[in-house]
């Protein structure tokens, strides 16, 4: 090959035009003399380490999502060997066409208008959460669904609007980094700290899902040293670290079944051991509260009057927290212990702010 | 190391990055009268410089491909647009693959959940997806399932409050709201021209222009406290307010209007100051706690901040006073 070498964009665009103009599939020599970034050169590497670059980039292509086929073919003098394939029909996106304007010609897909505004409402719903680790590939599923529209076609931008924390920007590594091993299914190291005992320990686990609650993202994993599923605060996780072993083939499978569902935004009084049903604690909530608690489904609702609502509660104290916090309009009716201790509670709480004195800041340095 | 002069220098991202840009604008420069500039500048999220870059390595490749290769690409440039011609190849963007699909599919899902669509949004998203698999490359349905990623923001309890207000959004109609303010003794039912939906620090809120109040009378309501979304439908579209950005009304992080805060300084427990460092700025204190000073546009808003913490966090003066006075009577 005379000339400049192509960069590896260029071989890539290369390789991708060569086997979308062949019909039929083509085996690794045609590939290695037809496409400029593998032409053998007497003075270039060797051929193995050219058949390695190619490896390489066809899967980078694959998982790109260019659908490179591999199929057996008959090579001339060596029999069957390994032949690939890019088929026009599986490559390319067919025109959109939305029903009712025209008719779908061949090759052309129709899709209802509404069903359409729906995809393209996710996905920018979606291109708009903090530190989605899928920003980007839904940015271009955007872009490719909105090929064959013209603007006024596509409606209005949807309404929402996230608002970064902070923190996002520093999250957002972590996540994409998540989301990989989790995707490829591999185990992971990492350093976790447990605020409520103020300890960074060492864990090991198997991802099982991303949530984002709350403006913050969790990993739900199966802890392999405590055999059992834990919510990791993403921020709280540190040195986080990929089984490097055999990158392209899962650790583990995913219990059938498996859902993020019952991990979904719980109240701290709900947290604790999922075998207990909980202790019922039954509030009335007095006007105008007990709108809210009716808007909110907060707890279960007796029926009528609605005011007076159950809680099934692993723990009470955060539940007593929390109705101090919605000032005397929600008090206890049972059990008659839970109500002592909200009273106590509130009488504490106005003591400490009675007796208040404030200390000075700490002075720089100790 | 050497410049290699004949090599042009590489846009900014990875090769696959690079590849992917090229592989939407390729297609959107075949078509007739090609494609200007800005329009690519929007399309790809990507400055002049980048594009211009993206170019050079599609007009480079004349420089080794042999004459009459179906990969060559005619390709003319003036100072607005670029236009291309190809014998063959990119003349439609790629179908979705393996990780646009799976977006799309969280996409739907999330919407779903936004929206209140359904009880059961994963069925609702499939049936979707189902619909859509003729834009999905061959194998990426097989790679996104099971999903292991879902936006847990939006609740369920909230989906048709949402959905109304999404929907009077979109079709520009006023709004009654019943809301319940902190610390009012009744519902209140207030006019609004919902502009945008806000998802901030775990809350939603919704935005719009008051039309009964002086402007600018840009408001934000906090969702779980809107008992009711009344859409007027009788009424005229209303006039979306121009120039508008949501974020000239809202803090980088948060949602917090007040036109003359007061800032109230709160102590917290040992106990408790991890919790609050994670979330608040402020300075450690001598022997307990840490202490944060928070503009308070709501004393409501303070006192059941401080309350939910019991005894662990001590209001200094105001708002000391103010959580008094609520926990006294009880």
């Amino acid at each position: 090959m005379t000339g400049p070498t192509p960069t590896k964009a260029q071989r890539l665009l290369d390789l991708i035009a060569f086997l979308s103009s062949h019909r039929f599939p083509v085996g690794i020599d045609a590939i290695l003399d037809g496409v400029p970034g593998y032409t053998r050169d007497p003075a270039g590497p060797s051929p193995e380490s050219t058949r390695r670059k190619f490896e390489r980039d066809k899967a980078e292509l694959r998982d790109a999502g260019i659908p490179i086929d591999s199929v057996p073919i008959q090579a001339p003098g060596r029999g069957e060997e390994e032949g690939y394939r890019l088929r026009s029909r599986d490559f390319y996106l067919p025109v959109l066409r939305l029903l009712g304007e025209g008719t779908a010609s061949r090759g052309e897909l129709e899709v209802r208008p509404s069903e359409l505004r729906a995809a393209l409402e996710g996905l920018s719903q979606v291109v708009d959460l903090p530190a989605f680790p899928f920003r980007r590939a839904a940015r271009s599923a955007l872009r490719k669904l909105t090929f064959d529209l013209a603007a006024e076609q596509l409606g209005e931008a949807p309404a929402i609007l996230h608002l970064e924390p902070a923190r996002t920007a520093a999250e957002a590594e972590t996540v994409a980094h998540l989301s990989d091993a989790l995707l490829r299914r591999k185990e992971i190291g990492f350093d976790y700290y447990a605020i409520h005992r103020d300890e960074r320990t060492g864990r090991r686990a198997q991802p099982r899902g991303l949530l984002y609650q709350a403006s913050r993202w969790y990993l739900a994993a199966w802890d392999l040293d405590r055999e059992g599923l834990r919510l990791f605060r993403v921020d709280r996780m540190d040195n986080i670290e990929v089984n490097a072993r055999s990158p392209r083939t899962p650790d583990y499978a995913l219990p059938a079944g498996h859902s993020l569902e019952p991990l979904r935004e719980r109240q701290a009084w709900e947290l604790g051991d999922d075998a207990d049903d909980g202790e019922p604690i039954r509030v009335r909530f007095h006007p105008p509260l007990d709108l809210l608690a009716h808007r909110n489904q907060w707890g279960e609702g007796d029926g009528n009057p609605a005011t007076v609502r159950t809680f099934h509660v692993r723990r009470r104290e955060p539940l007593l927290r929390w109705l101090l916090g919605l000032g005397g309009d929600a008090r206890i009716e049972a059990p008659d212990g839970a109500a002592r201790e909200l009273e106590a509670l509130r009488l504490r709480t106005l003591e400490a702010h009675l007796a208040f004195e404030p200390v000075p800041p700490r002075r720089s340095g100790t | 190391m050497t410049d290699r002069p004949d090599r042009p220098t590489p846009p900014p991202g990875g090769a696959i990055d690079r590849l992917e840009r090229l592989l939407l604008l390729l297609p959107r420069a075949q078509r007739k009268g090609g494609v200007t500039f800005d329009e690519l500048e929007r399309l790809l999220e990507v400055d002049r410089r980048t594009l211009r870059a993206d170019l050079d390595l599609l007009t480079a490749r004349a420089s080794y491909l042999r004459a009459g290769d179906p990969a060559d690409l005619q390709i003319t440039i003036d100072a607005e647009r670029v236009e291309i011609f190809s014998p063959g190849p990119f003349h439609r963007p790629p179908r979705l693959g393996a990780r646009e699909a799976l977006a799309l599919v969280l996409g739907l899902r999330t919407r779903a959940l936004v929206r209140g669509l359904a009880d059961t949004p994963a069925t609702h998203a499939d049936a979707l997806l189902a619909r859509l698999e003729g834009v999905l490359a061959t194998r990426a349905l097989d790679d996104i399932q099971p999903l292991p990623v879902e936006d847990a923001s939006a609740r369920p309890v909230d989906g048709l409050l949402r959905d109304r207000a999404l929907d009077a959004i979109a079709e520009r109609r006023p709004v009654r709201l019943r809301y319940l303010k902190p610390g009012a003794s009744d519902a209140e039912v207030r006019q609004l021209h919902p502009l945008t939906l806000v998802h901030a620090e775990g809350r939603w809120y919704l935005m719009g222009e008051a039309p009964d109040r002086p402007p600018p009378a840009v408001r934000s309501f906090r969702l779980d406290r809107i008992l009711e979304i009344e859409i007027e439908d009788e009424s005229k579209p209303f006039a979306y307010p121009d120039p508008f950005d949501p974020h000239d009304y809202l803090e980088p992080s948060r949602v917090f209007q007040a036109a003359d805060p007061v800032e109230v300084t709160v102590d917290y427990s040992p106990k408790i100051a991890r919790w609050i460092e994670e979330r608040f700025e402020g300075v450690p204190l001598e022997g307990w706690g840490f202490r944060v000073t928070h503009p308070v546009a709501d004393r409501e808003w303070l006192v059941r901040h401080v309350l939910r913490y019991g005894g662990e966090a001590v209001a200094h003066s105001p708002g000391r006073e103010w959580v008094i006075e609520a926990l006294d009577h009880r």
